[in-house]
């Protein structure tokens, strides 16, 4: 009767198992239930009825590109500009969710390359959404996951850190009010500085 | 592509005209020409405040930043941004320097070609010269009761992608730039407006120093 059985006893054991590790799985899908406490993720406070605005540099190895970057929030999609000092404009982006998009970039940074690299570290540091309160994670459709948890021994200035294929490729820091990110597959330290609106 | 142009260009024109500017005729182009070079010639140093608004389009945001402006003859120019931010560009002798809150940056100007056109824009616009520079751009004069406007369309590659039009205004009592307008090809504007114009006070040449 038991050997009759061992088929059917292996099958559900095997289908426990795999329903219990994920379960165990510390992963939370992006999309939300309405039912769960939803909490949202960004690096920056977006003023309601203005723009934020910061001074901004950007850093890859000697070279180093400064100016300001504004940007406002319009329901879940972020426009920014980035204009270097001059007032000239560097490039525009918009993101919503983790999908970004460049327009209006200047000549010098119109390469395929560097646009690629821009594009995925502003879609990351202007990130704004939705994730289920009881989570540490957010994972994302395109292999991208964003660890929001602070675990032990991590440095404590650390607000999120970026994910591709389970390799850690940048991390987002704050000092007091400045927000550091850093591409650490090419080295890249973007730092934005917010600017005190004129009283 | 060429709609487009004549569009832009047809709202132009008649955001000048509204402006209470006509264009010019050739004798008077030939005046206003006269008089700017004279200025230009009398004045060895200009000293100025400024302020420049970036009008975003896409944002509907203005972003103000105000500085000071000293020009010394032949091209020697320091440019000072002091709110909201601190940044420096001096241009003297070729060289550049750039300064802003974290670092200090040389080189010379003819190695980095962003920086050569807008030394170039910003000397030309300060000393007039530009309105000679008919190989880089093609010019529109228009005059208005007080102001005289020269519209200027860049003609080379590199200037094109860096804006499709520069307009100075210049004032009919001391013909010195009052104002700069430029204007990307994505339809952003950066104005900046010079005020308490300073014309040959002496200026140290330590305000120049790059080295």
């Amino acid at each position: 009767m038991l050997t009759n059985r061992y088929p059917t006893i292996c099958f559900v054991l095997i289908n426990l198992l795999v329903f219990v590790s994920s379960c165990a799985s510390k992963k939370a899908p992006v999309e939300m239930n309405a039912d769960i406490p939803t909490s949202t993720y960004s690096c920056f406070t977006y003023p309601d009825s203005t723009s934020l605005r910061l001074k901004t540099t950007i850093n890859y190895k000697d070279i180093q590109m400064s100016g300001i970057t504004i940007a406002k929030m319009y329901s879940d999609t972020v426009m920014g500009m980035f204009i270097n000092e001059f007032g000239v404009t560097v490039l525009g982006f918009r993101t919503k969710e983790t999908q970004c998009k460049l327009f209006s970039v200047i000549g010098q940074l119109d390469n395929p390359l560097i646009k690629n690299e821009l594009k995925n570290d502003l879609g990351f540091i202007f990130l704004v959404c939705k994730y289920p309160s009881n989570t540490f994670w957010i994972d994302f459709p395109n292999n991208n996951a964003i660890n929001l948890a602070k675990f032990p021994g991590l440095d404590s200035n650390v607000i999120s850190q970026r994910y591709y294929k389970k390799e850690l490729t940048g991390d987002c820091k704050r000092y007091n009010d400045t927000i550091v990110f850093t591409n650490k597959k090419q080295n890249i330290t973007y730092t934005f500085v917010p600017i005190e609106p004129k009283k | 592509m060429k709609q487009i142009i004549t569009i832009f260009l047809l709202l132009s024109s008649t955001y000048l005209f509204s402006q209470g500017l006509k264009p010019a005729t050739e004798v008077q182009k030939k005046e206003i020409q006269t008089n700017i070079n004279k200025a230009s010639a009398l004045s060895n140093t200009l000293q100025c405040n400024f302020v420049q608004k970036k009008e975003l389009s896409v944002l509907s945001e203005t972003f103000v930043s105000e500085g000071t402006m000293y020009f010394k003859k032949q091209n020697s120019l320091r440019w000072q941004y002091t709110t909201p931010y601190k940044y420096l560009f001096i241009l003297s002798g070729g060289k550049v320097l750039i300064k802003n809150e974290s670092r200090t940056d040389k080189f010379d100007a003819n190695t980095n070609k962003l920086f050569k056109e807008i030394s170039e824009i910003m000397i030309g616009c300060v000393n007039g010269s530009m309105l000679s520079n008919d190989s880089k751009f093609s010019s529109q004069y228009f005059v208005g009761p007080t102001t005289v406007v020269v519209k200027m369309i860049p003609k080379n590659k590199e200037m094109k992608q860096l804006m499709s039009s520069v307009s100075l205004t210049f004032t009919k009592t001391d013909w010195l730039v009052q104002t700069i307008e430029m204007v990307e090809q994505g339809g952003d504007k950066t104005i900046i407006n010079f005020t308490t114009k300073n014309v040959n006070k002496p200026i140290s040449d330590d305000l120049f120093r790059v080295n």
